[in-house]
């Protein structure tokens, strides 16, 4: 007889490096590092003799010297004798502004658009439609030169506005002008400012943050914060008794009233534009190639954030709406109660990416010479000091931030308004 | 019982609907007026949209197509007692220009012929419910147009007449079967002709051929490599099995192409070069000659035309550019033999020099590698030593180029420089389109494989592209992308954009493949595991039939994206739909005109764009196999 015996032990031998799925996963993985390294490295390789040939070794000490152009929309002081890391930061500024400006503006009409486009009524949806499909299906640099092709060609000079019989007037009880060179917004000032704080000395990145802003923030969030207790509040009593008392304005007034003492005591009032030779005076100047990148960035984007929402809204079934509809809500409510807190499960998600496909695109600024990152650090700085691999790597890094950032911003958001499974 | 008693016996006829809910009226209350905010919201709506169309319908409908000049246009408008109107004259003009670029007129049947086969080389892919017979009638059919472009010679009559013969033979024998003996037939065991697919796999090598022309043998030769690795795979697999023999076979192949491929081709046009030499020149004399009499006859033509206001063809640009191409061709031709005087004399004088020098100074190849303490005589020669070096290399390439040029046999090189238009989005996109599906297929493998190391470098490449801008991997194809590759090297400005288009599309199309995988139910892979299947088997068998079908809409609003964003080329200075506009703003014959040129670009686009999109609407209704 015999008897159960252990099978021999099998000893390492090479060739289970590669027919052993055991070992070879292993295997795989290091030719895979290897071959990847060397890649790397040679290609750093390369660079380095490259750019030792050009006599570029390189350095990111042309960021100290003095940048020599101008930038005409910039939200800080700036002036050609600065350095080009202070322009890349106006850059990087300007960037997040138009990017910022988009993501508001598209989110509004896209939502907007998705929803009419499932309206009952044919000539609101036909419309909605041909504007989704006119928007997506051409390509959004061709929409940035277009708009701005418009507000050149179309708009008034600011001479028009001029004498008895001006051609073109001013809009919104004369506080907003649009000529062919940009439009002029109310400037808000304070008459009795707090005033404002200097960040970085004077550094490159210097920045002066307005107190009056900061305090007007300050009360506002507060002010919201008091009036998400009192909806708290009326839940709890509507749990209880059944019946919701009435607070909008109650919400209304902790909101708007502390703002307004605020403002008064700010001593607050709108600089107006005010047309001064044959050019405005005062205002806020948003040049036209700021509110072409920002119209088109944003109705293109809102074109494909219809679409997402439209298909958030259509992925709810229609048993949800029927019995929300059973249960005796209106026609609003059912919207804002049950459909919407669903749809946005399925609607955030590729919103993100939306969002960031925006911000991508405003590098397109390069297009119409609004001085974004792009127009700065790979555009003049770059030709100025033939500096490519630092420029373009820095911008890249940028980018690559400011996109984990919304990201990751935005999942955080996500995470919160998904559904809670146990 | 009651004797009044009723019971009907057969049924009611239906009534006629109300007539307030059929037809037209009854549709219109249904979705434009169905209650009073509706309706003014429809009315308000309505207004809109004919205010809008009020301003645009007339400026679309204008009789400006035979204008010449934008004063042209507004001396017609005038006239037409219209106040505005579009300016069409500029597309009628250079319309072809927007389509080709500066492509050469004479050469532009090869982008026709080259888009004309990518049609049919994606009916089998794009529409497999067409039969073969018909594939190949079509196929046979663009072949044929193709050779309509091309200068007539016995040899293209007789190609012509074989194209088709072929073409109604097999259209006949279409037209006369019928469609279920048919496939009785095929179940049968009936002969059938070769599968399309075989010229869409072509397709890849005729197509850049066709476009940038060169030798005939350059497309043969690559092509050979794939033979070249199934060859070396059949021979080490039989020893040393399979997978050595993928890596071996993939070596070869890649040593294949990356070396033996110039080579050879480079000794063939040498070659053929040196033995055509001595009978090109007189007869390239003699086709200028003869070219040149074209020239001026059509120019005489064209002057008492434009005398007339008269549109003037575009023989007489196209003639011109053959005569320009051809005269430089014979410069290039004159100046060999002095070309290679002075390649001799610079050689001689090299190997003075490095005689005159000890041994480890000639070796030095660069200014700052010379030692210290060297005399400044010796300094001076190693100095002269290494610009010679580089001239050598620069003149012995040029001499090179005319030779093969001479010894060409096939079509004649179109540079890059030259495309433009739609013809240069096309390319990019097409190509960037076609190689990034496999990449990020297996991008898209990779950040879902076990394998640590493998992830992580997917995730890390799919993060870092998806979170920059295109642009700025334009502007690294543009500035950087000669910085990585070894010294000397210099390669296409359409080849490096391509690159980087093809390796930024490829990360998002990973992220819409896993999208697909992750959709998939556990159960598919856990199935394919049960079944015993090996993880390629189960890939290919399984898992990706499925997650490419679930990810359809995402793939193809992925390539529309990219078909869209190859208009950023415009921004590093190629000449696209968008870059071309540029040019023609600065015409001061159409100084002013934009709407028009932008309309028409748009129009371009939306054309490919939104087809595309049909289409992957009709693919998601025709794969689903779901019953709803």
């Amino acid at each position: 007889m015999t008897t159960l015996t252990d099978p021999p032990r099998e000893s390492f031998r090479l060739s289970m490096l590669l027919y052993d799925s055991r070992y070879r996963s292993i295997t795989i993985q290091i030719v895979a590092l290897i071959g990847f390294l060397t890649l790397f490295g040679w290609l750093v390789n390369n660079t380095v003799q490259n750019l030792a040939t050009l006599g570029k070794e390189p350095s990111f000490r042309f960021l100290g010297m003095t940048a020599g152009y101008d930038i005409n929309q910039r939200l800080l002081d700036y002036t050609s004798q600065d350095t080009h890391l202070r322009a890349a930061f106006l850059g990087l500024l300007n960037t997040l502004l138009v990017s910022f400006m988009g993501i508001v503006t598209a989110t509004v009409v896209g939502v907007l658009v998705g929803v009419l486009r499932l309206s009952n009524n044919w000539v609101i949806s036909r419309l909605m439609t041909v504007y989704v499909e006119t928007f997506r299906n051409v390509p959004v640099l061709l929409w940035i030169l277009f708009t701005m092709a418009i507000l050149i060609g179309a708009m008034p000079e600011p001479r028009a506005f001029k004498g008895e019989d001006a051609t073109a007037h001013m809009y919104l009880w004369d506080s907003v002008a649009i000529t062919n060179r940009g439009t002029y917004v109310p400037e808000p000032l304070f008459s009795n400012p707090i005033g404002d704080v200097h960040l970085f000395g004077d550094s490159s990145l210097r920045f002066d943050v307005s107190l009056d802003l900061i305090a007007f923030l300050a009360v506002f969030i507060a002010g919201i914060l008091v009036s998400r207790m009192i909806r708290r509040r009326a839940d709890r009593i509507q749990e209880q008794t059944g019946d919701r008392p009435r607070t909008w304005y109650w919400s209304l007034a902790v909101i708007l009233l502390p703002v307004a003492a605020l403002l008064w005591h700010l001593g607050f009032y709108l600089g107006k534009p005010e047309l001064g030779g044959f050019n405005f005076k005062g205002g806020v100047l948003m040049r036209n190639s700021l509110i072409a990148l920002w119209l088109a960035l944003s109705l293109y984007t809102a074109a494909f954030i219809a679409e997402i929402v439209r298909a958030g809204i259509l992925a709810i079934s229609k048993g949800q709406t029927e019995a929300a509809a059973a249960l005796g809500l209106r026609q609003g409510r059912i919207m804002s109660l049950v459909i919407l807190p669903q749809a946005l499960r399925v609607i955030i998600p590729p919103l993100i990416s939306q969002f960031l496909n925006l911000t991508k695109n405003s590098s397109l600024a390069i297009a119409v010479s609004y001085m974004d990152l792009t127009g700065t650090l790979t555009g003049i700085t770059l030709n100025q000091t033939g500096r490519e691999l630092e420029a373009v790597l820095l911008t890249m890094l940028i980018y690559l931030a400011i996109s984990l950032l919304i990201s990751g911003s935005m999942n955080l958001y996500n995470n919160a308004v998904k559904l809670k499974e146990r | 019982m009651n004797p009044t008693s009723f019971v009907r016996k057969d049924m009611l006829q239906p009534q006629e609907p109300p007539p307030s809910t059929t037809g037209l009226l009854g549709w219109l209350r249904a979705n434009m007026f169905n209650g009073p905010f509706n309706s003014i919201v429809s009315l308000i709506f309505l207004g809109f949209t004919i205010w809008v169309l009020s301003m645009i319908l007339p400026w679309i409908f204008s009789p400006t197509w035979n204008a010449h000049s934008l004063g042209e246009c507004r001396t017609i408008l005038d006239e037409a007692g219209r106040e505005t109107g579009a300016c069409w004259g500029v597309i009628h003009e250079r319309w072809p220009q927007m389509l080709y670029g500066f492509y050469p007129i004479d050469q532009r049947w090869r982008p026709n012929l080259a888009f004309g086969l990518l049609f049919i080389a994606l009916i089998p892919v794009l529409f497999n419910m067409i039969s073969r017979r018909m594939n190949w009638v079509l196929l046979l059919v663009v072949l044929l147009l193709g050779t309509l472009a091309a200068e007539s010679s016995a040899l293209i009559w007789i190609i012509r007449a074989a194209l088709v013969v072929g073409a109604i033979w097999i259209g006949f024998q279409l037209v006369s079967t019928n469609k279920a003996d048919r496939a009785v037939a095929i179940a049968g065991g009936a002969k059938r002709l070769p599968n399309p697919l075989i010229f869409t796999l072509l397709f890849p090598f005729i197509a850049p051929w066709l476009l940038w022309g060169g030798s005939v043998w350059l497309p043969l030769l690559i092509l050979a490599g794939f033979f070249v690795g199934y060859f070396v795979y059949r021979l080490v697999a039989t020893f040393a099995g399979a997978l050595i023999a993928t890596i071996v076979s993939a070596l070869a192949a890649l040593a294949w192409w990356l070396v033996f491929v110039g080579i050879i081709s480079g000794a063939i046009s040498q070659g053929l070069g040196a033995s055509r030499m001595a009978a090109y020149r007189p007869a390239l004399e003699a086709e200028i000659a003869t070219l040149q009499e074209q020239v001026d006859a059509l120019s005489i033509d064209a002057q008492t035309r434009i005398a007339e206001n008269a549109v003037v063809p575009r023989d007489l640009a196209s003639a011109q550019g053959v005569l320009q191409r051809r005269t430089e061709l014979l410069n290039r031709i004159k100046a060999l033999p002095d070309a290679e005087a002075g390649l001799e004399g610079l050689i001689a004088r090299e190997a003075e020099l490095k005689a005159e020098l000890s041994p480890a100074l000639a070796k030095i190849s660069k200014v700052d590698r010379i030692p210290e303490g060297t005399s400044d005589e010796d300094r001076a020669k190693v100095e002269e030593l290494i610009g010679l070096d580089r001239d050598i290399a620069y003149r012995r390439d040029n001499i090179h180029a005319v030779y093969e040029r001479v010894g060409l046999v096939g079509l004649e090189p179109v540079s890059s420089r030259d495309f433009g238009g739609l013809l240069l989005s096309l390319t990019i996109g097409v190509v960037a389109i076609a190689a990034s599906l496999p990449l990020g297929v297996v991008l898209a493998l990779g950040r879902q494989s076990d394998l640590l190391i493998v992830k992580w470098l997917s995730v890390g490449f799919i993060e870092f592209i998806r979170g920059v801008p295109l642009i700025t991997l334009l502007f690294v194809a543009s500035t950087l992308l000669n910085y990585f590759m070894p010294p000397g090297t210099n390669f296409d400005i359409i080849l490096r954009v391509i690159i980087m288009a093809t390796l930024f599309s490829s990360a998002y199309m990973a992220e819409v493949i896993r999208g697909g995988l992750a959709a998939l139910p556990r159960g598919q892979y856990e199935a394919a595991d049960a079944l015993g299947l090996d993880y390629w088997k189960a890939q290919r068998l399984i898992i990706m039939p499925q997650a490419l079908k679930i990810s359809i809409p995402g793939i193809v609003s992925t390539f529309i994206g990219m078909f869209k964003d190859t208009t950023l080329v415009s921004i590093i200075g190629l000449l696209d739909p968008i870059g071309l506009t540029r040019g023609i703003l600065s015409d001061t014959n159409w100084h002013g005109i934009i709407w028009e040129l932008y309309a028409f670009v748009a129009l371009m686009f939306f054309v490919f764009t939104f087809s595309m999109s049909r289409y992957s609407m009709y693919l998601e209704r025709r794969l689903r196999t779901d019953h709803r």
